[in-house]
């Protein structure tokens, strides 16, 4: 199984360091918010991206570049079933993400220690606690699934991002009516972002199954 | 014992169907070519015996039983590979993916054609990729070894250099080609195709045996211009 990580890990580097760079780029912003505070929850705002980034970068390729380049018939005509390359790729691309979101997360509390007011004010309550880990899986799953059933990199990319910023403003809305406190609710949120990823990843297994 | 056999095959698009009632055999140890004019069904059929799709109709045998990925190696049309990775990151592919992986004899079909481990693929010529999908093919150990069009877009050189790897093979081996001359060589069975049916499937000699065509091009020919003959 180690080599088959190995496998996985060696097509997925360069989204790995793509993300990276990003990440390097808000640590700069971070850094610049953390010297001068008066620029008004800057990090907080970009917080919001990293789901947006994960998708766009590592989730819609994953398959659909496969497709576009013809390697699925390499991948796919191996010893392994497809279900279990699926499951390796998609192991690396999750650690992926969740070790973004453990960064972010790690620059967010250097920035702002103590953040103080409202807890479900959303840039706070969006980029704390369990929600942005779940959101994060659920973005690369979103843009997984689409690349699988579009086949195409162009058109997964756009339509996971929309329907992402939709799920996004969704999030909000119905928030906004819950009456929940911070945890219960986090804890409520999170469990449906993970059930729609599961779902997500299955539609991807189907989406493969059977195509050449 | 046939290393290969498909009963009633056959394989649908939507409304189209691209292959039907495919009954091909190909003994063990033989070099079968799969010709036919574009749209036969060529690649459809290479598809169905590789396991890259599934069978809407019908099945696929490899040496008696029911097709297993680990039993069929498979060099797709284009030789798709991953571009930005080295040679040896391909090998390393190769072992982490086939628990039957021989590596010395993957590594010495490249060293024997000058091809280092740490070349990246797309510095390669179209002559050397098509030299290292055949060494992931021949490191896989696969009972059958399925080529789709190996021999396209490769200059005289390369074609020669790829069909003596071919011929030298251990593996049973079904290829597809458009150039029935450089197959003459290499192959001792032919199956051709026409509008995804099969028109002819058997050794060499026993295709000529008792037909007036003087060669096989003559006899692929004479089938290929009269539709209605079937043997």
């Amino acid at each position: 199984m180690s080599d088959l990580l190995w496998v996985a890990w060696r097509g997925q580097r360069a989204q790995a360091a793509a993300l990276a760079a990003l990440l390097l780029l808000y640590g700069a912003a971070a850094a610049v918010e953390r010297l001068e505070p008066d620029l008004g929850g800057l990090t907080f705002q970009l917080a919001g991206l990293q789901a947006g980034a994960i998708c766009l970068i590592w989730g819609a390729p994953l398959i659909a570049r496969e497709f576009e380049a013809g390697t699925h018939k390499l991948a796919w005509t191996q010893s392994l079933s497809r279900g279990r390359w699926l499951a390796a790729v998609l192991a690396v691309a999750a650690a992926g993400a969740l070790t973004a979101t453990a960064v972010l997360a790690a620059v967010l509390t250097w920035v702002l220690p103590d953040a103080g007011g409202d807890p479900t004010y959303w840039p706070y309550y969006e980029s704390h606690g369990l929600v942005p880990y779940a959101r994060a899986l659920l973005a690369l799953a979103l843009g997984v699934a689409l690349g699988a059933v579009t086949r195409h990199t162009r058109i997964a990319m756009p339509l996971s991002l929309l329907l992402l910023g939709v799920g996004q403003l969704v999030g909000r809305a119905l928030r906004g009516r819950s009456d929940l406190p911070f945890w219960p609710l986090q804890w409520t949120e999170s469990a449906i972002y993970l059930l729609l990823a599961l779902v997500l990843t299955g539609i991807a297994y189907l989406g493969i199954r059977h195509r050449a | 014992m046939n290393a290969l056999e498909t009963r009633e095959l056959g394989k649908r698009y939507r409304q189209r169907w691209a292959l039907s009632e495919a009954g091909i055999v190909v003994p063990a140890g033989a070099k079968a070519a799969l010709v036919g004019p574009n749209g036969s069904g060529k690649s459809t059929l290479l598809n169905l015996v590789s396991g890259l799709l599934t069978p809407t109709t019908g099945r696929v045998e490899i040496f008696g039983r029911p097709l297993e990925m680990a039993a069929v190696a498979f060099v797709a049309q284009d030789k798709p590979l991953y571009r930005r990775w080295s040679v040896a990151d391909l090998l390393r592919f190769g072992a982490a993916t086939n628990p039957g992986w021989d590596r010395a004899a993957a590594e010495s079909l490249l060293s024997g054609h000058d091809i280092g481990p740490r070349e990246r693929v797309d510095r390669l010529s179209g002559g050397q990729r098509t030299l290292v999908a055949l060494a992931l093919a021949v490191g896989k150990r696969a009972d059958l070894v399925v080529l789709d069009e190996p021999l396209a877009e490769l200059d005289p050189l390369a074609r020669t250099e790829v069909m003596t790897v071919v011929r030298e093979l251990e593996a049973t081996v079904l290829l597809s080609s458009h150039i029935l001359a450089d197959l003459a060589d290499v192959c001792d069975h032919l199956i051709l195709l026409g509008a995804g049916r099969v028109r002819l499937c058997g050794s060499f000699a026993d295709l000529l045996s008792g037909h007036p065509a003087a060669d096989l091009e003559d006899l692929v020919l004479h089938y290929l211009r009269n539709p209605e003959a079937v043997r």
